[in-house]
């Protein structure tokens, strides 16, 4: 009996350190947030109110936080499925390469191993109104036969006056981070551009493990093209690839603030002011660790949500051999 | 139809694969390709199926070139060694595979739109009958609504099988799939791919390195080493009338034994400490290898009577027969002798025991592993 009790307890004694880190490093922090976020707590005050659900009250109904779910939502529908596709579709053009691979991986995964913070600023040159290297290649296509085949005039039925690139020509070419149409977009496609490598990794890792023999057997069963032995075998062999490059990118992408820091701050009028730049401005900027409290649980709760929907959604029909 | 290859020749490198490979398999015919780990059986498998170029060479199946064909047109059905089952698909829906893309028009096979078309109704349910048929005939019915995942290594194996013969493919290619099943079962799927063969009627192409499944099972077996096709014939007349050294020693189990021999300025064939009651039927000189199976090989008691004595080494027990491994009096030559087990009762690891051959079953090579053929000498 005793030893059986002193074992007992000597095993809760090996698990204890794990148990005591676990909590002060991962949960407490967490549940200081969620009580922080229900008071108007600033960093230096000694005391502070309690506000019950104000700060989330807030959070769903004034617009410039609606503007930052907004945002938030729509970086990470674009981000995601634009990343995965081109990611896929670089790895399964690669994997197809005889000779090469490996320099189109370090190419393709560069992006991946810069500080995006570097790159933001390489970007913000990039794109300055005017003396940026895109603004003023477009501009030199001005009046050429780049203006004439991208205003679109020779397919029938276009008014190639109206067309975008023709009309630039006339108004200056934008402002890519400083025009509400164009900076989250520009965002975007900084985030696209830096996630895609990653996922292509990812892929070809994935499409490494499918046995020789499968894609073999697709053909002798009379797969003909490409395309349907990648329907047949390929992209359900991904799938546990592919459930995993979902989560990971939302989740990234759900988390991206260099770039809106470095290039936009959340302007302009909050169209790229997503939930990561939020929690940034007003927890550390304007000392209100209430609210960025607050944002940061709805923020964690979009997460675990997202997640946990995937789980659902998508391994039920994934294949795990 | 018959399937037909001319020169086929597989390079990798400055390796070859596949040398020189001519193979004439008629229609209906079980031929067994066989050799050793990495002969280049299955490459030639491969490149019968499409799924390998060969670098030159041809192809052709009834009569008509496949070169250009592409493995999906051959109308071949092929077993894989690890079977190669879709994972993410029901033993149903990897045995509708080939039905369906084959008998499927692209639109039939559209996911929602396909639905809609009633010409799929009817493929479909034809499709159905067939898997119905073919499960009853390898009795998986009630495995039908499984993953593969949850199937043993034999059950997968019958899926294997059954989705390459839903379809009424021209020949069956099998890639060594008994390698994977533990003995016992092994030698009871033997029995019913040949069952499969005679009642399929058609032409099975099989690879093995397994001497065993290629005498039991086969109508004819090719002997693959190093590339080359070294003999094609009846599993009997392999086994009889090997053509090469290498052929004699691949095929049979325990190895045959070979002693090494010359022959003598009368012409007779000298080995160990006897000579050969027959004598070569054209004249050869110099070195030879004299072969004797163990079955061909008698242990003799008393003294007198043996052709050579043997140290026992190793005693092996099979039941019905014994094999008594030993070393020839000289030290250089490992000997198997086939014995009842009567016969050795009382042997026991460390005796000198006296061998007897049958001659006149003894086979002899020359130079270059080639075959001799002997005649009865005349007795002196």
């Amino acid at each position: 009996m005793t030893i059986l009790r002193h074992t007992r307890l000597a095993g809760y004694g090996f698990v204890l350190p794990a148990l005591v880190l676990m909590f002060v490093i991962l949960l407490v922090p967490v549940l200081v947030a969620a009580v922080l976020s229900f008071t108007d707590y600033s960093l230096g005050n000694s005391t502070a109110d309690w506000l019950a659900w104000k700060n989330y009250e807030k959070i769903f109904t004034r617009s410039s936080y609606q503007k930052m779910l907004w945002a938030s939502a729509l970086y990470v529908l674009i981000v995601v499925p634009v990343s995965i596709a081109f990611g896929l579709a670089a790895a399964l053009a690669i994997h197809s390469l005889r000779f090469g691979g490996n320099l189109y991986k370090t190419i393709y995964f560069l992006p991946v191993m810069a500080a995006l913070l570097a790159m933001a600023i390489v970007w913000e040159t990039a794109l300055h109104p005017t003396i940026g290297i895109v603004n003023r290649s477009l501009e030199a296509g001005c009046g050429g036969w780049v203006e004439t085949f991208f205003s679109w005039g020779w397919i029938p039925g276009v008014d190639p006056e109206s067309s975008w690139y023709a009309s630039s020509c006339q108004e200056g070419f934008p402002l890519w981070l400083g025009e509400k149409r164009y900076a989250l977009a520009t965002i975007c496609f900084i985030g696209i551009w830096q996630a895609f490598g990653f996922n292509m990794v990812l892929y070809l890792a994935g499409l490494t493990g499918i046995p020789r023999e499968l894609i073999h057997a697709a053909a002798m069963d009379g797969a003909r093209s490409s395309w349907q032995r990648f329907r047949l075998v390929t992209w359900p062999m991904l799938g546990p690839t592919t459930v995993f490059v979902v989560t990971i990118t939302a989740i990234r992408s759900f988390q991206v603030f260099d770039t809106v820091e470095a290039l936009t701050e959340g302007g302009p009028s909050k169209t790229t002011y997503v939930m990561m730049y939020a929690i940034y401005e007003k927890a550390v900027e304007q000392n209100l660790m209430g609210m960025g409290s607050a944002i940061t649980i709805v923020f964690l709760m979009l997460v675990m949500v997202m997640t946990a929907l995937q789980r659902y959604m998508v391994e039920r029909r994934v294949h795990y051999s | 139809m018959d399937i037909k290859l001319e020169r086929v020749v597989k390079s990798f490198g400055s390796a070859m694969a596949v040398d020189h490979v001519d193979l004439h398999i008629k229609a209906g015919e079980f031929l067994t390709l066989v050799g050793p780990s990495g002969c280049g059986k299955s490459t030639l498998l491969r490149i019968i199926a499409g799924l390998e170029s060969q670098t030159s060479g041809s192809v052709s199946i009834g009569g008509d070139t496949v070169d250009a064909v592409r493995p999906s047109e051959r109308n071949l059905a092929m077993v894989f060694q690890s079977y190669a089952l879709y994972p993410h698909l029901s033993v149903r829906e990897n045995m509708m595979v080939p039905l369906r893309l084959r008998d499927l028009s692209a639109a039939e096979r559209m996911p929602l739109l396909g639905n809609l078309l009633p010409s799929r109704a009817t493929k479909m349910h034809a499709i159905r009958s067939k898997i119905d048929h073919a499960a009853e005939t390898l009795q998986i019915s009630h495995l039908l609504e499984r993953k593969p995942g949850e199937l043993s290594g034999g059950q997968r194996q019958r899926v294997a099988v059954g989705r390459a013969m839903v379809r009424q493919p021209t020949a069956f290619l099998m890639d060594e799939p008994l390698s994977n099943l533990d003995a016992a079962l092994r030698v009871h799927m033997r029995a019913e791919i040949s069952g499969l063969h005679r009642s399929l009627k058609t032409t099975f192409i099989y690879v093995t390195h397994d001497q065993a499944e290629a005498l039991t099972m086969s109508s004819r077996m090719a002997v693959m080493m190093d590339g080359q096709i070294l003999q094609v014939d009846t599993p009997e007349r392999i086994y009889r009338n090997p053509a090469d050294l290498r052929v004699a020693q691949f095929v049979g189990s325990p190895r045959m034994n070979i002693f090494p021999g010359e022959v003598d300025s009368l012409g007779r064939i000298q080995t160990l400490e006897f000579s050969l009651d027959h004598v070569p039927s054209e004249p050869v000189q110099g070195n030879v290898s004299v072969g004797f199976r163990p079955e061909h090989l008698r242990i003799v008691n008393g003294s007198g009577g043996h052709d050579f004595t043997l140290k026992v080494t190793h005693k092996e027990n099979l039941g019905a027969d014994y094999f008594i491994h030993g070393a020839v009096a000289d030290g250089n030559h490992q000997v198997i002798v086939r014995a009842t087990p009567e016969e050795v009762t009382g042997v026991s690891i460390g005796d000198e025991l006296g061998v007897g051959c049958y001659k006149s079953s003894s086979l002899v090579f020359g130079d270059s592993n080639k075959r001799i053929d002997l005649r009865p000498g005349l007795t002196q």
